[in-house]
């Protein structure tokens, strides 16, 4: 059983449609980062993965219940850090675990006290009066206290500067390494998640147009450059589906999302680069047409 | 369970200082009476100091039902701070649950903080005498609990609609109004119906004004609905606002408008009834000739609905006239010409007490005909009214403070007399058409004291140019409630109290002749002379009198006999009664028809009937002429046609 399976989720607010036709599945263990402009649709997935809305139409399995009939009894299982860390303003730390530790079956209340020092967050104080980043580190050590199978974390490091986000992430690398949890995070934060990522989802205008492993993602697509005057070249790059492509002076750019090195003869005297997730996702969803990506989701599946 | 008990606990935890609020205030009622020139003239300091705990913690109270009400949901959603429990493994019912819990203790625990410290020293903290009101203190506190509750609810529902900022708030507002509007259109359909305005007993309960049930029925459905609406926002809206306003609307005026809908059907339906939907006949008039009667009792569809009807026995026909909601309790206030041909009484024509009260009439014998209101109307509530035998002229005794006597043309509206008279429990009767006799004195169960005055006899002479109140004469001195019943001219009455039957001069009031002891009946034939019953060792008799009562012209004795009634006069020389025979059953009658000339006397058999009634008689109680020989009303089964010439009876109305 997948810890997260979407099937066919649809959300549309009036005329707008937030979400088209959406099917994914996380399997046991897995980090899945789930990336997206703002806008995508990102936020109405997790909030009908969390059963906060209802879907339009199909269903989003949470740890193999539907996550809006039954979200009260699969949430036991799930820690949740959400966009914007919504704790009552008044209560502290303490307070807050106090207050969850009668919710879950099982509570880490020494393992919050812990995070919270490493965190360096005094636990007496006010909710409303930590800063951004703490409020983020609370939520994520509340999240973490109850053992859960999944953690669902929605753009976590919003608004984080770069040591909070660091701290965050080490935090949960160090979760992954203990039990092996499942991961489900959306974020912006595309180089803090490449190193923990193990598949990736893109969103775009409430369509899937990406839902891969990182390793072959990475591995598909590549930068590659030549002369212009390399016209056969130019030609051949057809075969390697190229989701962007621009001249600059007297050189070819592309990036392809189906690199094969034997289809690009080192004869044509290609320069091919790796590129970071970062530049997949703005290749992605920055300038190309919605062909190429719907292509490279096709050809993945 | 442990959601909500999590949910309420920290709830509450969050509001603590608000018990610090509380005392406070408590302290309030102890501490300002001291202050120089705060005590108001007139009121001690325990006065003062009980008023003000117990307004404070109204006051308390009420404000906090409202602020925490609009607050502690709907803040949390428009803050995006209901996010918290919903990322919880907590169920959208005990989210809600928990939070109205908590918010309603913390205004019930507010109110008792307040009245603590005066409680704890003494203090009555009841300056209102809640007992006195008719209410003890559990009436009060469920009261006014349920009360804040719904201020709760309701606030809630309100903040919600407010803070969504959502196009469904024009949705909102239609269905307030039409919700509005059905609720004030079928309170109005009751009242002028006449609705609560007779009083009517439903069960152990008295309603007295469909205000007040209406007011309960709405406050009954709206509470549930109010609480059903929030708590599916909640757990079908979660964390959106837009959706849970959605919800919550739905919900809300779905059930409000079902309700609403349901209740207008109700007053529809339960105003729409016949007489044959009347639960009792309380009161029944019959037409002296034909089958047309007046019937009034409380309505079985609809609680406190005391509606009137003329109906016509034979026909089945029958019209909703409004007289119910006037009636005195003794007679329907509906009065019918002496040919029964015609009927005229007295309505509201609005609201009962608050609108004028006017005259309708209807022509009985016209096929097809309608009610058609006069021109005729009174300003003050009418006490008692007479119709002339030719059904032209009503005169009518009314208003309160402005007593005033006034005769009128039925079908002109015009005024033939307008008396200011000072009169104590007045009965008027028209001895002719044009005049009005009016009985006036106080009447009770003990014998009237010496020296008080007797009932005054008056007549207005509406032939003259200035018709006014003349004095003729005064009534015996007599004990408890006459009946008074007038002969075919007018001119002498049968006067029945405790005290015995008389015959009387009707003008003058002067005694005429003794007829007979209190247990004695009477009444007048059709050329004057007076058929008097009364009781003999080992039965009864019926001894005929001439028109001046002092001799007998002829006696029938009827040995044996338990009870005598006498049935008609089918012509001027014959009687027909009926007799039922000690130690026979008591629905056998035997029937015998009596030569008054000859005196003899024979039977025509034996009939079984439920009740030949009293109403045979002319003047059994009350101020009478003749009354229909065919109608009875009896307790036990309902109005009882009784047809003297076929001498047979049937219950024609039953009480259901």
């Amino acid at each position: 059983m997948n810890p997260i399976a979407l099937e066919g989720l649809t959300v549309r607010y009036g005329q707008r449609l937030a979400l088209d036709q959406v099917s994914l599945a996380v399997p046991e263990g897995a980090v899945y980062a789930l990336l997206g402009r703002n806008g995508a649709g990102k936020s109405s997935l997790v909030r009908c993965l969390l059963g906060e809305q209802k879907a339009t139409s199909g269903r989003a399995l949470l740890l193999g219940r539907d996550a809006w009939k039954e979200r009260a009894r699969a949430l036991v299982e799930v820690g949740v850090v959400p966009e914007d860390p919504n704790a009552p303003p008044a209560m502290t730390a303490r307070q807050l675990s106090r207050f969850c530790s009668r919710l879950y079956p099982q509570w880490d209340a020494a393992g919050v006290a812990a995070r919270l020092a490493r965190f360096g967050i005094p636990g007496d104080t006010p909710f409303g009066k930590l800063s951004k980043g703490q409020k983020g580190q609370v939520s994520m050590a509340l999240a973490l206290a109850s053992s859960p199978r999944l953690l669902v974390l929605d753009d976590p490091t919003l608004g984080l500067d770069a040591v909070a986000r660091k701290a965050l992430f080490e935090e949960l690398i160090g979760d992954l390494a203990d039990r092996g949890t499942t991961v489900f995070i959306t974020t912006h934060d595309l180089a803090g998640v490449e190193r923990i990522a193990d598949r990736v989802g893109i969103l775009r205008e409430g369509r899937l147009v990406l839902d891969e492993e990182m390793e072959t993602l990475k591995h598909r697509f590549r930068r590659v450059s030549f002369p212009r005057s390399r016209e056969a070249a130019v030609a051949r790059l057809e075969a390697l589906a190229p989701v962007a492509m621009a001249s600059r002076g007297w050189e070819v750019e592309a990036v392809v999302s189906n690199y094969d090195e034997e289809r690009l003869p080192a004869a044509d005297g290609p320069e091919v680069t790796a590129l970071t997730l970062e530049e997949i996702f703005i290749a992605l969803t920055g300038t190309v047409g919605t062909t190429g990506t719907a292509q490279a989701v096709e050809e993945d599946r | 369970m442990r959601g909500f008990a999590a949910v309420l606990g920290r709830e509450i935890h969050e509001r603590r200082l608000l018990a610090v609020v509380a005392l406070a205030l408590g302290l309030m009622p102890l501490t300002l009476p001291l202050m120089p020139g705060l005590l108001p003239g007139g009121f001690s300091i325990q006065d003062l100091r009980s008023g003000l705990a117990f307004g404070l913690a109204m006051l308390l109270t009420g404000l906090l039902a409202l602020f925490l009400g609009g607050s502690i949901i709907a803040a949390d959603l428009a803050e995006r701070r209901l996010g918290f429990y919903f990322a919880r493994p907590l169920s959208g019912a005990a989210i809600w649950a928990g939070k109205t819990a908590a918010a309603l203790l913390l205004v019930a625990g507010s109110g008792v903080i307040v009245l603590l410290p005066s409680v704890l020293l003494g203090i009555d903290a009841n300056p209102f005498d809640v007992q006195a009101m008719g209410k003890s203190w559990t009436d009060v506190v469920a009261i006014w609990g349920l009360a804040l509750l719904g201020l709760l609810l309701a606030a809630h529902a309100a903040s919600l609609i407010v803070r969504s900022r959502s196009p469904w708030i024009l949705l909102d507002l239609a269905a307030l109004g039409v919700v509005a509007g059905l609720c004030w259109t079928t309170w109005r359909r009751l009242i002028l119906a006449g609705v609560g305005a007779a009083p009517v007993y439903w069960g152990w309960h008295y309603w007295a004004d469909p205000r007040q049930w209406m007011t309960d029925a709405i406050f009954l459905v709206a509470l549930p609905a109010l609480a059903l609406a929030g708590a599916l926002q909640v757990i079908k809206g979660r964390t959106d606002l837009r959706r849970g306003h959605r919800v919550l609307s739905l919900s809300l005026w779905g059930t409000l408008l079902a309700a609403a809908v349901l209740l207008t059907g109700f007053s529809i339906w339960g105003i729409s009834g016949g007489p044959s939907d009347l639960r009792r006949i309380w009161q029944a008039t019959g037409a002296p000739r034909g089958s047309w009667v007046a019937v009034v009792g409380p309505s079985a569809r609809m609680p406190g609905y005391q509606p009137g009807f003329l109906y016509d026995l034979s026909s089945g026909r029958f019209f909703g006239a409004g007289f119910g909601a006037i009636s005195n309790g003794f007679d329907p206030e509906v009065r019918f010409s002496a040919d029964g041909r015609r009927a005229v009484w007295l309505a509201y024509e609005g609201a009962p007490y608050r609108s004028p009260v006017v005259v309708f009439r209807l022509d009985l014998d016209r096929p097809g005909a309608a009610p058609v209101r006069t021109q005729i109307s009174y300003q003050g509530d009418p006490r008692t009214l007479a119709l002339s035998a030719d059904g032209r002229r009503i005169a009518v005794f009314h208003g309160y403070s402005t007593q005033e006597l006034t005769v009128e043309e039925v079908d002109t509206g015009r005024l033939l007399a307008a008396v200011h008279p000072d009169l104590v429990d007045p009965r008027l009767i028209f001895a002719d058409p044009d005049h009005l006799r009016v009985y006036s004195g106080s009447f009770g169960d003990d014998p009237q004291p010496a020296g008080e005055k007797a009932p005054d006899i008056f007549e207005i002479d509406l032939t003259s140019t200035a018709p006014k109140l003349e004095p003729t004469g005064h009534l015996p001195r007599l004990r408890g409630f006459p009946g008074l019943a007038l002969s075919p001219a007018g001119d002498r009455a049968l006067l029945r109290s405790p005290d015995g039957l008389g015959l009387i001069d009707a003008r003058t009031g002067e005694v005429l002749a003794p007829i007979g002891d209190r247990r004695s009946s009477a009444l007048f034939l059709a050329d004057g002379r007076i058929a008097a019953l009364g009781r003999i060792a080992g039965g009864r008799e019926l001894r005929v009198l001439a028109p001046d009562g002092r001799s007998e012209l002829r006696r029938f004795a009827f040995p044996g006999a338990r009870d005598v009634v006498v049935a008609d006069q089918p012509a001027p020389g014959l009687l027909r009664v009926v007799v039922s025979l000690a130690g026979a059953p008591s629905q056998d009658w035997e029937v015998r028809l009596l030569d008054l000339a000859s005196g003899g006397s024979r039977p025509l058999g034996t009939r079984k009937l439920l009740h030949p009634v009293a109403v045979l008689f002319a003047g059994q109680s009350g101020l009478s002429r003749a009354r229909s020989p065919r109608l009875s009303l009896e307790q036990a089964g309902g109005v009882v046609w009784f047809d003297v010439l076929a001498f047979q009876e049937r219950v024609v109305l039953k009480n259901s």
